[in-house]
């Protein structure tokens, strides 16, 4: 039985944690734009965060080893710290647009501008993932982000929304580009797999599993939260970019805003309808937050062989603590300066497909090594898979600088 | 146990299996009778070291202290090998710290020793991929049989650090990387590593035998 609440557990925070601001920010106005024509990169997307969250909770239980201790044992320290570094600049410019995030909602609930709430949404959050322990952590902004189910409620139900499905169904996989500007739709394309594939997503679900105490018996927790958990939760992507294109983008109107995506909460519920909109993006925000600023002190520990864990106490992992409240320190002061955040989420998104390959090469690896796996190696498809998108996502890294040098980190 | 594979980098953890660093780097030592591994290095002192130039700039920077001392493991504070750490006998809190210091003309780091080129009586160069022990036994600090050399070793690992286990075919690596043993050296400087022989006279690695990382060794033994 209890295993059987494990599943359900791992399957509700997946879904409730799925989404993060740039998710949030970048589907509905990719929607917006271009339809449903970028949708196939949807696909693409949830099918590799799938196939690699599988991989790393497989690796963590087969081998005892989360993603940086792979990182270290196989690349070794010069090597790996590169690794550590990419990930490390990502998570705090991640961590940037997720504090934005948090205040924005604060701005449309209480009316002030954004910025006098960061110092206090900072101060709150760091206090949460240092005082807070693990289930607390990881539950509570999971089952808030469930309210996001409103939107994918209101595209279902709701009259404003007249989708054609055999359309959707369509151009989900069939890539083509209905504008005239390649290097904007480029822009799309990486925007959409750096916020579905974000690299601090695979530190801290295996990381997650370490924290659980997975074993070999953990096969099927791992399986159920990456195939269900995140397929469902892929739904609430989905959701937000059909509903955009559907509503918005006959009307030719371009969210620039989060607040404007809520209309499609608001269109089928009304108030009702708002609030749970909010509600929705503040867990989803929150657990974003959490998962970036601790998979950033998990990583460094990790790499450096401290101990780590967020059910310890903060004296008893002083290295931990301290990267974890540094890194929101300094994610906070970047947003104090004045940074756009919603840019700062666009140019985040591309720096987290560039950074992709360098997270998942090892994983690789190790997930054919008998000596580390045992009986549970990557099977065929997992390896196909794999592959594919690592040579994918390393084409993708080597065309994100000039496409944000080209496009000025819009889409 | 092939030394860069099994051994460094990996998790140290200490008498209550609390993590306590990791291998950064490990002293291997030499004398009439052989070489054999010395002590296991770990702290931000010796990491910093394996960076170079960075790693120098770093430790002018960070002046605490452990951004500037490391940790030596004597193998009589070994308590064993599991597959994901190496064991420790002591607490944390036991463990001492150490400036990083100069090492003897006799001793190496591992780190500097993998940089080194490897010529042979013939004046052909090669490069080492990782240095061969017999399977360790704690308190008793292994003894170095050879070393694993390769053309090119950075283009056969790809920026992995293990040779069994890389994008390319193992076949391919134990086709044509050769098993030094070490009585086949005739000297060891800084600037490269001088053989009595020649690398054809030498065995490939696809013919010497494989050696277990140490925990499935132990499993084996038992």
């Amino acid at each position: 039985m209890s295993r059987v609440l494990a599943v359900a557990l791992g399957v509700v925070t997946a879904i409730g944690g799925y989404l993060d601001m740039g998710e949030i920010v970048s589907l509905p106005a990719l929607g917006a734009t271009y339809g449903f024509a970028l949708l196939w990169v949807l696909v693409l997307g949830t099918v590799g965060a799938i196939v690699f969250a599988e991989m790393a909770g497989r690796i963590e239980l087969a081998s005892q080893r989360t993603v940086f201790d792979l990182v270290r044992e196989r690349l070794g320290a010069r090597v790996g710290l590169v690794t550590l570094c990419a990930g490390m600049l990502v998570n705090v410019l991640t961590l940037v647009a997720e504090l934005a995030g948090l205040s924005f909602v604060l701005e449309l609930v209480l009316g002030a501008g954004y910025l006098w709430f960061v110092p206090g949404v900072a101060l709150a959050f760091s206090a949460f993932i240092v005082f807070g322990n693990w289930t607390l952590i990881e539950n509570v902004p999971s089952f808030l982000g469930l309210a996001m189910l409103v939107v994918l409620f209101a595209i279902l139900t709701g009259s404003e929304f007249q989708i054609d499905w055999g359309e959707v169904a369509h151009q989900a996989v069939q890539p083509h580009n209905p504008k005239s500007d390649h290097w904007l739709y480029a822009a799309g394309v990486i925007a959409i797999i750096g916020a579905t594939m974000s690299p601090y997503e695979w530190y801290f679900y295996s990381s997650g599993g370490r924290e659980e105490k997975w074993t070999i018996r953990d096969k099927s927790v791992n399986r159920a939260t990456a195939f269900i958990g995140f397929g469902l939760g892929a739904a609430l992507a989905f959701s937000l970019m059909i509903g955009a294109a559907a509503l918005f983008e006959a009307r030719g109107i371009t969210p620039s805003h989060f607040g404007q995506t809520g209309l499609l909460a608001v269109s089928a519920f009304g108030q009702a309808g708002a609030w749970l909109f909010l509600l929705g993006v503040f867990g989803c925000v929150l657990g974003a937050a959490c998962e970036i600023s601790l998979s950033s002190a998990q990583a460094v520990s990790q790499f450096f062989g401290w101990r780590w864990g967020a059910s310890q106490k903060p004296s008893q992992v002083p290295g931990y603590t301290i990267v974890s409240v540094a890194v929101t320190l300094v994610a906070t002061l970047i947003l104090l300066a004045g940074v756009d955040p919603i840019k700062m989420t666009v140019i985040a998104l591309i720096f987290a497909a560039a950074a992709l390959p360098l997270t998942f090469y090892p994983m690789l690896i190790v997930g054919r090594d008998r000596i580390y796996m045992g009986d549970q190696t990557n099977g065929r498809i997992a390896t196909s898979l794999g592959w594919l998108y690592f040579a994918a996502l390393t084409l993708i890294a080597i065309a994100a600088l000039p496409v944000v040098i080209v496009t000025g980190g819009a889409f | 146990m092939e030394v860069a594979r099994d051994l460094q980098d990996h998790q140290l953890v200490d008498r209550d299996d609390e993590p306590c660093g990791r291998v950064d780097d490990i002293v291997i030592e030499w004398d009439d009778a052989g070489a054999r591994l010395g002590a296991l290095l770990s702290g931000g002192g010796i990491f910093l070291h394996q960076l170079g130039l960075v790693g120098d700039v770093l430790k002018r920077v960070l002046r605490f202290q452990s951004a500037q001392s490391h940790i030596a493991i004597d193998w009589r504070q070994i308590r064993g090998f599991a597959p994901q750490h190496i064991c420790l006998l002591p607490p944390r809190g036991h463990i001492g710290l150490r400036r990083v210091g100069m090492l003897g003309d006799d001793q190496h780091l591992l780190s500097a020793l993998l940089q080194t080129p490897v010529t042979d009586s013939n004046a052909a160069q090669m490069g080492i991929l990782d240095l061969r022990t017999v399977t360790p036994r704690p308190p008793t600090a292994p003894r170095v049989i050879g070393v694993l050399c390769a053309q090119q070793p950075r283009l056969l690992l790809l920026g992995l650090k293990r040779h069994d286990g890389g994008l390319l075919p193992r076949s391919r690596i134990d086709g044509q990387a050769r098993f030094v043993p070490w009585e086949a050296i005739a000297s060891i400087r800084t600037d490269g590593i001088q053989l009595n022989c020649s690398f054809v006279d030498l065995p490939l690695l696809s013919d010497t035998p494989d050696n277990d990382p140490p925990a499935a060794a132990q499993e084996h033994a038992e």
